[in-house]
């Protein structure tokens, strides 16, 4: 199993080489791994193999090749208006991400496929449901779409000028074009400087708290964000904020899940 | 039939025009020239820039060019270049040039001063720098009046399409090679002594812009003179522009290094 994951992560790394979500979900599990406790280290590195840096995206590998298809329901979470997960099935992050830390914990029983797939599960599913384009908020329906938004060209101190683009492609691609030519190491460096201090309070808690906890990075958003909404230079700068506090806050809890099923 | 002759023309210029101050040096030039010379800087001096970046330096490498649309930063617009006069010397003492901020800020923060700043001003400073420094080390980021200069108001050719200089150099860092990451560049770069690496600190921005309008003179225009098809350019031809283009690279990051040096070090 572990060699077809890693011939699908090598296979996306060739399809997405100028998409940079891919070094941001890269730079996310090295970040991940350097907060891992040894004995989770160990165990990734067992069940996944030593190269690291491949060990993202593999899902989605899999989903385009027709295989692991249900896994694309698991990556959302869904809060009420008092932004408490809604949990009616197990079609989303969290739940998916606490049976999985419930499979490691127990991998003793488990064979080795199924703690590898847990162990995925953790890794991707943590990354999925920190990325604003997967948490729906009800108060706001149109948060569950891919709607249409209108992006700034800049204007160059003059009116701006602006183009429609899908949203949730602006929280998947939109922030890496002003980082071109950055490795995954050069992201782990930034997401320390600017996050590395609130590292405790981000592992804190559990994954439905960590729901809350994006729901309330959303909510600001979405209070102005909808359909054909403006997105100026000056929200870019401050959304581009929002996006790499998602990143940081998914490195370290991918970390501090691992920590606590390995313990 | 003549007014939409015109109106055509106007927006080709137009376009022309935004295309090649959206692209300065590129997001992946500035990278490059921020990650060398955070590369470059000591320990003490680096972390300085970090506290009050709260970022690392690359971060902000392109910074710049999204604030030039962004309240209050639009009167940062005309920082990016510096302008040349018709004996070929560079302007001294104009406050809509570049090079005349960097070394207003470098005054500023001088002797420690920074010191009795707020700490975002520090940072907004640190931000100018970062890519001012960067920019005025671009071979098209020295402005050549028309009228004085008219010669280096042409156009390349790319697949037979016309494309203007600017664009090219702007982008000459990545061009045959767009899968380098900025680490790529930094061991590519040549390092310098301790004694060149300060013999290349001196001077000013104006020193510095000079230096830059002299190789756009000497060996960019040389290089890429008025209709080089860009798509036929040679192994050699490329080597000859990643050898100007490197070069300018490794100047700014040493240089912007010595900046942040020269505030920050005790």
């Amino acid at each position: 199993m572990k060699k077809i994951f890693l011939a699908l992560a090598l296979l996306m790394g060739v399809y997405s080489a100028q998409a940079w979500n891919w070094v941001y979900d890269q730079a996310t599990l090295l970040l991940a791994y350097e907060n891992m406790t040894p004995k989770a280290q160990e165990e990734l590195k067992r069940y996944l193999g030593e190269n690291i840096r491949s060990q993202v995206q593999t899902f989605e590998a899999a989903r385009k090749k027709g295989d692991l298809l249900e896994t694309a329901d698991w990556r959302t979470i869904t809060l009420d208006s008092e932004l408490k997960p809604v949990l009616a099935d197990d079609k989303n992050a969290i739940v998916q991400i606490e049976n999985a830390v419930e499979v490691v914990k127990n991998r003793a029983s488990k064979s080795e496929d199924e703690v590898e797939f847990a162990i995925r599960k953790i890794i991707e599913l943590t990354i999925e449901m920190h990325n604003i384009a997967n948490v729906y908020l009800e108060d706001y329906p149109y948060s569950k779409e891919d709607f249409e938004y209108r992006h700034s060209q800049g204007g160059y101190g003059k009116k701006e000028k602006f183009k429609n683009r899908k949203w949730k492609s602006l929280w998947t691609y939109g922030f890496s074009v002003f980082h071109s030519a950055w490795s995954a190491e050069m992201h782990v460096r930034d997401l320390k400087v600017c996050h590395g201090r609130y590292k405790d309070q981000y592992m804190a808690g559990t994954v439905r708290d960590w729901a809350t906890d994006m729901g309330k990075l959303a909510k600001p958003l979405y209070e102005w964000a909808g359909p054909f909404c403006d997105l100026s230079r000056q929200s870019h700068a401050e959304e581009e904020e929002r996006f790499y506090a998602g990143v940081a806050r998914a490195s370290f809890r991918i970390a501090a899940l691992m920590n606590e099923a390995t313990k | 039939m003549k007014q939409t002759i015109l109106k055509t023309l106007l927006v080709a210029v137009a376009a022309m025009f935004v295309t090649e101050r959206a692209v300065a040096w590129e997001n992946v030039g500035h990278a490059v020239i921020a990650y060398n010379a955070e590369r470059l800087l000591d320990p003490e001096v680096k972390a300085k820039c970090r506290h009050y970046l709260k970022a690392t330096i690359p971060f902000y490498a392109t910074w710049m060019d999204q604030a030039r649309s962004i309240e209050p930063y639009t009167v940062c617009d005309k920082w990016h270049s510096t302008n040349i006069d018709a004996n070929n010397k560079v302007v001294v003492g104009k406050s809509t040039t570049g090079a005349y901020h960097i070394e207003r800020i470098r005054k500023e923060m001088a002797n420690g001063a920074y010191k009795n700043m707020s700490d975002s001003l520090v940072k907004i400073n640190l931000q100018y720098l970062i890519h001012m420094v960067g920019d005025h080390h671009c071979p098209v980021h020295v402005r050549w009046s028309k009228k004085s200069h008219p010669q280096y108001h042409y156009s390349l050719l790319n697949k037979g399409k016309k494309r203007s200089p600017h664009g090219f150099w702007d982008g000459a860092i990545k061009f045959r090679r767009s899968n380098w990451t900025a680490e790529k560049h930094f061991e590519n770069m040549q390092l310098l002594s301790p004694k060149k690496a300060k013999k290349i600190q001196k001077g000013t921005a104006y020193d510095w812009t000079q230096e830059t309008a002299d190789v756009w003179r000497k060996y960019c225009y040389p290089a890429m003179p008025e209709g080089t098809e860009i798509s036929k350019m040679s192994e050699e031809d490329v080597a000859t522009v990643h050898a100007i283009v490197d070069k300018q690279v490794q100047r700014a990051a040493y240089r912007l290094a010595g900046v942040l040096t020269e505030i920050f070090k005790e």
